[in-house]
């Protein structure tokens, strides 16, 4: 603390050049603690996906999907302690391009998607409303919704019996996201929806989500339902939920697979603008630092003083570059163009913030290793003339 | 003296004493190899999608899928309506002399461990199915027969996937061999399995297509075709050129990548741009007696600004030029997996002539507030300074 002073001093003695080295740390950790950000939500999305749950699709993308009737078969598998149905009723917001979807599901999901944060109450709610549905906070800001709020829906014709071109839906909760779906996701009430849909399409779902006793069991369960289907009118395809999970994120070109390079380039650059411009000041202070090791100071406190130096540039660019990434990653979808929507949400938390911070510090001791060693070589009485040897 | 003989001078002063800004230097060609070499390898992604999806697409081509949908990917086509389609004006003949068109259906397979479901898609063709497709051709192995429960995969799909002629695919009523290995052009139909119609469609249970792919007698040819489709009252289609209905998916795919490139290639450019500001502000204050002889011995201020922005250009210019070859090294020709398509990412000379264009533009940009300050240096105290 006794040092502050000399610190800060020489921090802004050129205030426009420390600025411009501020700004562009600050840029620089902005990028990392954003894709750090992307990195997390993806290994959240993983970390969420439950081993001990299956989804059962659809085996080769049957047009009418699968028939509710499986249902009772699949819960009364041994190892199965809970069913449930989905099937989606699509169509878009207002205007063609505003495609979205409610995920309708029936009773069973209350014991299969027992982890989603509903309560008793809600879950009676959605199932005694008919047109309500309960909406997850992202899905909520994405379409500015609010509880009470009526959502219209439009739909090919043919959706409905009645020949209505819309379905609306009342927002009768807004409740927390929950990692697997990563832009929210409005969930409505299986059985109303059927009972609007014609005659010829009803009794059908896209897939259902079976709770399993005993993770252990997931893998040899998912092969006997398929087994079980495999000659029906309708074959199966089950996978665990987990096993989905973590092929979605690292199959294909993810997200994941490129932030820790961009990361890493964004950091490079830091690195060695860090170091340069340390080297610079450590160079014009050079008489500087030679009175003080002339008045006694040890090479110690000189390496303190340079490290300080450093450090308080660096995590202060961090500090405010992982600022700037949480601000980035808190834009409330609606305002998101269209194009990046699929852009999985940035989690900036607070262990961002560890990492941008123990990679500042870093930083900062590899930026000023060359200076320090050059401080420690240099001859004293040389130096105060402000020459090094 | 001539400008342009000051500005040679002054720009020779400054390169001859590079050497000893050489630390500095070398920063600013580092910050922006990054910049470009990041940028180049997230567009190689698009690039890469973009080259696979249109390289199947020809102007003589078109596609016909149920109005209400917009892809083929569906399965909304009578067998009855296919006879219709087959039957529209400006369809050119076969050898065999049926309608030079091939009506599909696309499904899932359960892929490999590890990959997940919808990644690898059976697409089941009909007769004419590789005759409308350019660049066509069985590498190894030989073509299913039609009838029989085979299969052949696309050169892409074997190395992704590890499908290997000689495999047996999972199907439902039994596993299926893979008997052949093709290329089509690198297009995308190379990230799937083939099978023939009937066969594939009977043994899912399937009984409708998701759209007919047909060669015309010539581009011009396909404004009649497509009027006679959408005015037929026994039908609900549309049809789309090939060309214009791969690069509209394509687009719908690669928009988001490239949007994601270039914010990220903003973030590290205002990174770099206020380190090369820094950079050539401590260059112009170490050459300030050097500046300011010149200037004493009668330079214009001009020449010397030009000289510190083109000195700021030369090195950026350098740094991108070392990143692009850097990400070309790495990422050209890399094979990558999106969705269901299997494609290289793909780095083009004219991808880098853009880096290095954008360096130069970033470069100038850092460059001109220290160049100002060059011009703009008082003599006499710059000198009485040392």
């Amino acid at each position: 603390m006794r040092y502050f002073p000399l610190i800060w001093s020489a921090l802004f003695r050129r205030p426009a050049q420390t600025w411009l080295v501020l700004m562009a740390v600050t840029s620089g950790f902005g990028l990392f603690s954003f894709m750090l950000g992307l990195n997390s939500t993806a290994n959240q999305v993983i970390d969420a996906a439950r081993d001990d749950r299956l989804y059962v699709n659809s085996g080769y993308d049957s047009p009418t999907g699968l028939p509710i009737a499986m249902e009772q078969q699949l819960k009364s598998m041994d190892g199965v302690t809970g069913v449930g149905a989905f099937r989606w009723v699509y169509g878009y917001h207002q205007i063609p391009r505003n495609s979205t979807g409610v995920f309708t599901i029936d009773e069973g999901m209350r014991i299969a998607m027992a982890e989603y944060p509903i309560s008793a109450s809600q879950w009676d709610e959605l199932f005694s409303s008919g047109t309500g549905m309960l909406v997850m906070q992202k899905a909520a800001d994405r379409w500015g919704l609010h509880k009470g709020d009526v959502f219209p829906i439009s739909v090919k014709p043919g959706t409905r019996e009645d020949g209505a071109p819309s379905w609306a839906f009342e927002v009768l909760e807004i409740i927390p996201d929950v990692p697997q779906w990563t832009g929210g996701v409005m969930i409505g009430n299986y059985r109303y929806a059927e009972n609007a849909r014609p005659l010829e399409s009803r009794g059908q779902v896209v897939g259902f989500t079976v709770a399993v006793s005993d993770p252990r069991r997931t893998p040899s369960i998912a092969s006997q339902i398929d087994h079980r289907f495999a000659n029906s009118g309708t074959p199966t395809l089950s996978v665990s939920s987990k096993a989905n999970a973590e092929a979605q994120v690292r199959s294909g070109v993810a997200i994941a697979s490129l932030t820790w390079g961009v990361g890493t380039a964004g950091l490079f650059m830091i690195l060695f603008l860090t170091g340069n411009s340390i080297s610079q000041s450590v160079r014009r202070r050079i008489p500087e630092f030679a009175t003080l090791k002339a008045m006694g100071y040890t090479d110690w406190v000189v390496t303190k003083l340079v490290l300080a130096e450093a450090a308080i540039l660096c995590c202060l660019g961090a500090a405010l570059g992982t600022v700037l990434a949480g601000l980035l990653a808190s834009v409330p979808r609606r305002h998101i163009p269209r194009n990046l929507l699929s852009v999985p949400h940035a989690t900036v938390s607070l262990g961002t913030f560890g990492w941008a911070l123990g990679l500042a510090v870093l930083i900062a001791v590899i930026g000023s290793v060359l200076p320090i060693f050059s401080l420690m070589r240099m001859q004293v009485s040389a130096a105060i003339g402000g020459r090094t040897r | 003296m001539t400008f342009l003989s000051q500005q040679l001078l002054a720009c020779r002063v400054g390169f001859l004493s590079l050497r000893q800004r050489l630390g500095p230097s070398f920063v600013i060609a580092v910050g922006m190899g990054c910049v470009v070499g990041v940028s180049l390898a997230m567009l190689s992604l698009t690039s890469g999608l973009t080259r696979t999806i249109e390289s199947g697409g020809r102007s003589d081509h078109a596609i016909v899928y149920p109005s209400d949908v917009t892809d083929d990917n569906g399965m909304g086509l009578t067998r009855a309506s296919i006879g219709v389609i087959l039957n529209a004006p400006g369809i050119a003949v076969a050898p065999d002399g049926t309608a030079l068109g091939s009506a599909e259906v696309v499904s899932n397979v359960h892929p490999a461990q590890g990959f997940s479901e919808g990644s690898l898609l059976l697409r089941a063709i009909g007769p004419n199915g590789p005759a409308v497709r350019p660049g066509f051709a069985i590498v190894s192995g030989r073509m299913f027969h039609r009838g029989i429960q085979e299969l052949i995969v696309g050169r892409g799909a074997a190395s992704e996937f590890g499908l290997k002629v000689g495999m047996n695919v999972i199907l439902p009523n039994g596993e299926w061999p893979i008997v052949g290995e093709f290329a089509a052009n690198g297009s995308a139909v190379e990230s799937q399995l083939l099978g023939d119609a009937d066969s594939v469609m009977s043994a899912m249970r399937i009984s409708s297509f998701g759209g007919v792919l047909v060669s015309l007698k010539n581009p011009a040819a396909f404004d009649d075709f497509k009027r006679w489709l959408v005015a037929n009252p026994s039908l609900s289609v549309t049809a789309e050129r090939q060309t214009d209905y791969l690069q509209r998916t394509a687009s719908f795919l690669t928009r988001y990548f490239s949007t994601l490139a270039y914010i990220v290639a903003c973030m590290m450019a205002i990174g770099a741009v206020f380190g090369s500001v820094q950079i050539m502000y401590s260059t112009v204050e170490a050459r300030t007696v050097e500046i300011a002889t010149l200037r004493a011995i009668g330079y214009d201020p001009l020449p010397i600004a030009v000289s510190i922005l083109l000195e700021t250009i030369l090195l950026s210019l350098i740094g991108a030029l070392a990143g692009s070859l850097v990400a070309w090294l790495l990422f050209n020709e890399q094979q990558a997996i999106n969705g269901d398509t299997i494609f290289r990412l793909h780095i083009s000379g004219q991808m880098v002539v853009f880096g290095l264009f954008a360096a130069a533009c970033l470069a100038a940009l850092g460059g001109v507030l220290p160049a100002l300050r060059a011009a703009r240096l008082p003599v006499v105290e710059a000198l009485r300074s040392t």
